[in-house]
């Protein structure tokens, strides 16, 4: 079932508008703009609503798609997986072990499902751990966008091509994400009066600037370790669990004829 | 009620039909049980029934099949749910929510019924199955016949005229299984319902099920009351076994029915000696236990065992759920947490013993087979576990073949049978070639012939190496203890209560006999192979 | 608790969380921030969800001490008066020439932490909302217009706990066959069994909602609602009251006794539920 284009799309630009603001949110001096309540360091405040209404309306869409029983079994009892992976895999393994299984899941169940699972695992795994906070409606909007990504990736791949697609495609993920999450902490973290902070009204360049070197702290600590151990558990793990994914795939959609034509034997 | 007619089912990409040409009509009010080998066709038949074949699982179907008057062709499962319901294997896996009282609540959800019918109804089911007292648990803290009983009101709630179990009681112990077989029974006679019940557990069952539909190998089916099917059947339960071997003119389905009948070969049977007890086992002692006591927390699974298991012996572990079986299973692979005593492997702790130095002592299958298992075809997996343990290649896989007949290679592991499935796991780590082997509940899921193959592959473990193995089995399967193990240990709360020869501790107690020895109490005889070699041997 | 709705907890939180915002004072902050704790801790109850806000004070505290390393260290300067001085080293052009380091005022560490415990307590009361409500009441609180959303989530909650112990399992299963259970390598062998054994659940439970007739009845209805009670409006009250008024009273009584006036009224809780 394609993706209604109007409510997403917004969606899709209120989510935008919620992580980019700091790049170009106006100064104090433009005063139309400038409120009492809406200022340079309650902007924050403002983007979050702004995401939790992209996530209502999200919401909403999900519902929409989840019309029969195998598409709910099969979210419900992924989005579980992942969210354990993300509860467990971090003791067991290191590095939160979940894009692998979402872009993975995406490719085989398509667009929509990646959009949700993305979503979904991220909302769950937040809520049983306590990761609530005020990164986390923008955390489900990024792994939306990503298990979206992932969906519509060319299907012509297969074999070598696929996991060569699906390696390109995780050290991508990993990286977007990190990048997402750092344009949305950079206010939280920075601030409005650090040398790093977000200039209100500064040109697009400059902020960009500030943006890439607060980033580049981030991105060697977290965001390239991501990358590697994405990369690396999809090479590992793509070729049997597609095969996995993919016979669940044709058990649970698989083609019937009730006719009356005799069967020959 | 039901009615099949001309109905031909058979999967795309598969060698043969499922069913052929079947006619037959169930009545209302009936109970008729389903049998057959696995892989035969029971489940395809009941799913047949509700429409979930083929318009949920695929399958090319011919011919018509009407319930309460409405044709399965045109109608889907979902449209259907208001007439028919069914149960599943794992009840579990078919939970929505997390608490009883909404999961019952669950179906009628779904079917937009006005609030007040459904506190109603709810309430009659709650009653109905007991489960009142059960209402605000969560569903994951109940034990396995619980959970049964659970999914059978969320298909109840409905107002079904017809009740479809796919094997109910294959994942639950013998008092759940029975706890829920006479639940069915009551509602047969209390409610009117027809049921169709797909078993192979068939003890308690054939003495209440109006008729028995068989299926054989090759998609025919035959049906009839329990004793004219049962007589010609190659599946049966001991009792049956028993009467044939009696020479008995009709098959008998209860002990009652059996022991009314056969006075005169019981007395006979009395004075005839019975087999020997294997000779005093001073082999080696392979695993030690030693005062072992085990917490979890401040919660004690186990106290003060003490016990040794020579070579070649086969013994097996008995109790009921949550007395410590697993428990003092891990603990010889270092696996649980020990507060005191010892235990050793060939003298040493497990726990000090590297991973791969132990698999060469001790062979451990889990209750879940599956569990080891992770390659991507039968072969596959016998590669990996060559590498694994680091034999010559095709070793495991050589194990295989032998233990199984149809090895199926390239078969996923996940779509091969429980018994296959089994087969596999052993023979994974039978390549590493350890002197013990554990087994937990190896039993649940198989039918009688799978049984029958596991017992023989168990009696070749441990006299056909050149090594002598020994077995330990945890069990709840009476019969099977009687078949294999030559001493049994039993649990209760964490302690042994009974540590002796099979026969003398399974004829000690009534509620833990074979069918054989409740037969013939009280003359000490455990199985039909036992009584026919007796009769055999001496003139009647 | 079961006598407060779940969507009450984060109503209350939200509704504090927007009077800490607009208060805008540390003390004030703070007193929240010991209120709430103090509830959690009174209130909770024994379930996997409820160990999250220890989490949460993890996160709070972390928050803080980076916001304020950040202060410290690249700060912009802000006159006043001095308290320490750390070696300053400027960073090449390249890098915006930024210089770490520099003269650290009290104002400078004053203002940010005051920003910064606002977004604290923020996620405190988050945390505390997350480990008060079960999840569980919750999705079965959704609106009509979001039964499916609920019913997949319901799958979720419900099967996360299984698949948790499922990992155990399977690990232990991989110690049966003498292999390593952690690292990368060990991966493998955990993921793809419990992958399929997943799927076979999902495949076990899309069967039987079919059967029980999922998604062929257009209309659905709610077996109970969770119930609203007095409590619930005396909680909602109480925040709507601190959020309209809060300007008002602190102009009026002063920032110390707002402080202890929005300390009992969050804590106040505690001694409405009856355990």
């Amino acid at each position: 079932m394609k993706l209604r284009i109007p409510t997403l799309t917004i969606a899709t630009f209120l989510g935008a508008i919620a992580f980019t603001w700091p790049l170009y949110f106006p100064s104090n001096s433009i005063a139309a703009i400038s409120h009492d309540l809406l200022n340079p360091t309650s902007a924050k405040w403002f983007a979050l609503l702004i995401s939790f209404t992209a996530i209502a309306i999200i919401a909403i869409e999900i519902n929409r798609g989840l019309l029969d029983s195998k598409t709910v079994a099969l979210l419900g009892v992924l989005t579980a997986l992942v969210a354990a992976l993300r509860l467990i895999g971090a003791g067991a393994i290191g590095v939160e072990p979940i894009w692998f299984l979402i872009i993975l899941a995406a490719r085989v169940f398509g667009v929509r499902f990646g959009f949700s699972l993305g979503a979904l695992s991220l909302g769950l795994s937040a809520l049983l751990t306590g990761g609530i906070g005020p990164w986390l409606p923008f955390q489900m909007i990024a792994a939306a966008w990503i298990g979206a990504g992932a969906g519509k990736l060319p299907k012509r791949f297969s074999g070598r091509g696929e996991l060569v697609t699906l390696i390109c495609y995780g050290i991508f993920a990993a990286e977007f994400f990190g990048a997402l999450m750092d344009l949305q902490l950079w206010p939280w973290i920075a601030g409005t009066d650090s040398q790093l902070s977000f200039i209100p009204g500064g040109a697009l360049a400059e902020n960009l600037h500030r943006f890439v070197i607060f980033h580049f702290a981030t991105a060697m600590a977290w965001d390239i370790p991501r990358a590697i151990f994405t990369s690396v558990l999809i090479a590992l793990t793509a070729k049997p669990v597609l095969a996995s994914l993919r016979r669940a795939d044709r058990k649970l959609n698989p083609i019937s004829h009730a006719k009356v034509q005799t069967v020959a034997l | 009620m039901i009615s099949f007619k001309d109905v031909s089912l058979i999967y795309p990409n598969a060698e043969r039909t499922i069913l052929e040409e079947l006619n037959f009509e169930v009545f209302e009010g009936e109970l008729v049980l389903v049998i057959g080998h696995t892989g035969a066709g029971k489940s395809s038949l009941i799913k047949l029934i509700n429409g979930l074949v083929p318009h949920h699982t695929g399958g090319i179907l011919s011919g018509e099949i009407t319930v309460a008057g409405r044709s399965t062709r045109q109608l889907k499962p979902g449209q259907l749910s208001d007439v028919i319901g069914i149960v599943g294997q794992n009840p579990i896996n078919g939970f929505v929510t997390d608490i009883v009282e909404e999961e019952i609540a669950f179906g009628l959800e779904t079917m937009g019924i006005a609030p007040e019918v459904m506190r109603k109804r709810v309430e009659e089911v709650l009653d109905l199955l007991s489960l009142a007292p059960l209402r605000n648990r969560e569903i994951a803290s109940l034990s396995g016949g619980e959970q049964q009983r659970v999914a059978i009101g969320a298909a109840l709630v409905l107002n079904p005229k017809v009740l479809l179990l796919d094997e109910p009681t294959s994942a639950l112990d013998p008092i759940a299984a029975e706890e829920v077989l006479s639940i069915l029974h009551r509602l047969v006679h209390d409610l009117g319902l027809t049921v169709i019940l797909a078993e192979h557990r068939l003890e308690r069952v054939i003495q209440f099920a109006d008729r028995i539909m068989r299926i054989g190998d090759r998609g025919d089916v035959s049906i009839g009351t329990p004793g004219e099917i049962l007589a010609h059947s190659p599946i049966a339960p001991p009792i049956v076994n028993l009467s044939k071997a009696f020479k008995l003119p009709e098959v008998s389905l209860s002990v009652r029915e059996i022991r009314r009948r056969t006075e005169s070969i019981r007395n006979v049977l009395q004075d005839i000696p019975l087999p020997q007890p294997a000779a005093d086992n001073n082999g080696e002692v392979l695993l030690s236990l030693r005062k072992v006591s085990v917490a979890y927390g401040d919660k004690y699974a186990l106290t003060n065992i003490s016990f040794d298991i020579r070579r070649g012996e086969v013994v097996a572990l008995m109790g009921r759920n949550g007395a410590g079986k697993s428990s003092l299973l891990k603990s010889a692979v270092g696996q649980s947490p020990i507060i005191s005593g010892e235990v050793l492997i060939s003298g040493k702790d497990p726990k000090n013993m590297d991973g791969k130095a132990l698999i060469k002592h001790v062979g451990y299958v889990p209750q879940e087979p599956g569990d080891l298992l992770y390659g991507e075809s039968v072969k596959d997996e016998c590669l990996l576990a060559d590498k694994d343990n680091g034999v010559a290649i095709g070793t495991t896989l050589a194990i295989y073949e032998n233990l199984m007949e149809i090895p199926n290679i390239n078969a996923h592991p996940r779509d091969l049978s429980e018994g296959q499935r089994l087969g596999l796991a052993l023979s994974v780590i039978l390549s590493a070639n350890p002197d013990l082997i554990i087994l937990d509940e190896p039993t649940r899921g198989l039918d009688y012939v799978a049984k029958s193959k596991l017992v023989k592959i168990l009696q070749n473990l441990v006299i056909d190496s050149a090594q002598n193995r020994s077995v330990v089995i945890a069990t709840h399967d009476v019969e099977l203890v009687a078949e294999v193990a030559a001493k049994i240990i039993f649990l209760a709360e964490g302690e042994i209560v009974a540590n002796g020869p099979t026969r003398d501790v399974l004829t000690a107690s009534p509620a833990f006999a074979p069918q054989v020895t409740k037969v013939l109490a009280p003359a000490q005889w455990l199985t039909v192979a036992e009584v026919v070699n007796a009769l055999g041997e001496s003139a009647i | 608790m079961q006598l407060v709705h779940p969507l009450i907890w984060w109503l209350w939180a939200l509704l504090l969380a927007t009077f800490v915002i607009r208060a805008d004072n540390i003390l004030i902050a703070a007193a929240v921030a010991c209120a709430v704790t103090l509830v959690v801790v009174k209130l909770k109850s024994d379930n996997y969800w409820s160990k999250s806000f220890a989490l949460s004070v993890r996160l709070a505290l972390l928050i803080i001490v980076v916001r304020m390393l950040i202060a410290i260290t690249i700060g912009v300067p802000m006159p006043g008066q001095i308290l320490f001085r750390i070696p300053s080293i400027t960073l090449p052009n390249w890098m915006v020439g930024i210089r770490i380091g520099g003269d650290v005022t009290s104002q400078r560490l004053i203002s940010t932490f005051h920003e910064v415990i606002i977004i604290a307590t923020v996620i405190l009361l988050c945390g505390a909302a997350n480990s008060l409500a079960s999840p569980h009441r919750m999705i079965r609180s959704l609106p009509r217009a979001m039964y499916n959303l609920g019913v997949a989530l319901s799958v979720a909650t419900s099967v996360l706990p299984q698949i948790v112990k499922s990992i155990g399992r399977i690990q232990s299963a991989k110690r049966l066959r003498g292999q390593k259970t952690r690292g990368i390598r060990a991966w493998r062998g955990i993921a793809l069994p419990l992958l399929e054994e997943s799927l076979e659940r999902a495949l076990d439970l899309a069967t039987a909602m079919e059967a029980r007739g999922y998604g062929y009845h257009g209309k659905t209805t709610k077996y109970r609602a969770e119930p609203f009670t007095f409590i619930d409006l005396v909680m909602i009250a109480s925040g709507v009251y601190l959020v309209l008024l809060s300007a008002t009273l602190l102009s009026h009584f002063g920032v110390v006794v707002l402080a202890l006036f929005s300390l009992v009224i969050v804590a106040s809780p505690i001694a409405m539920v009856k355990r």
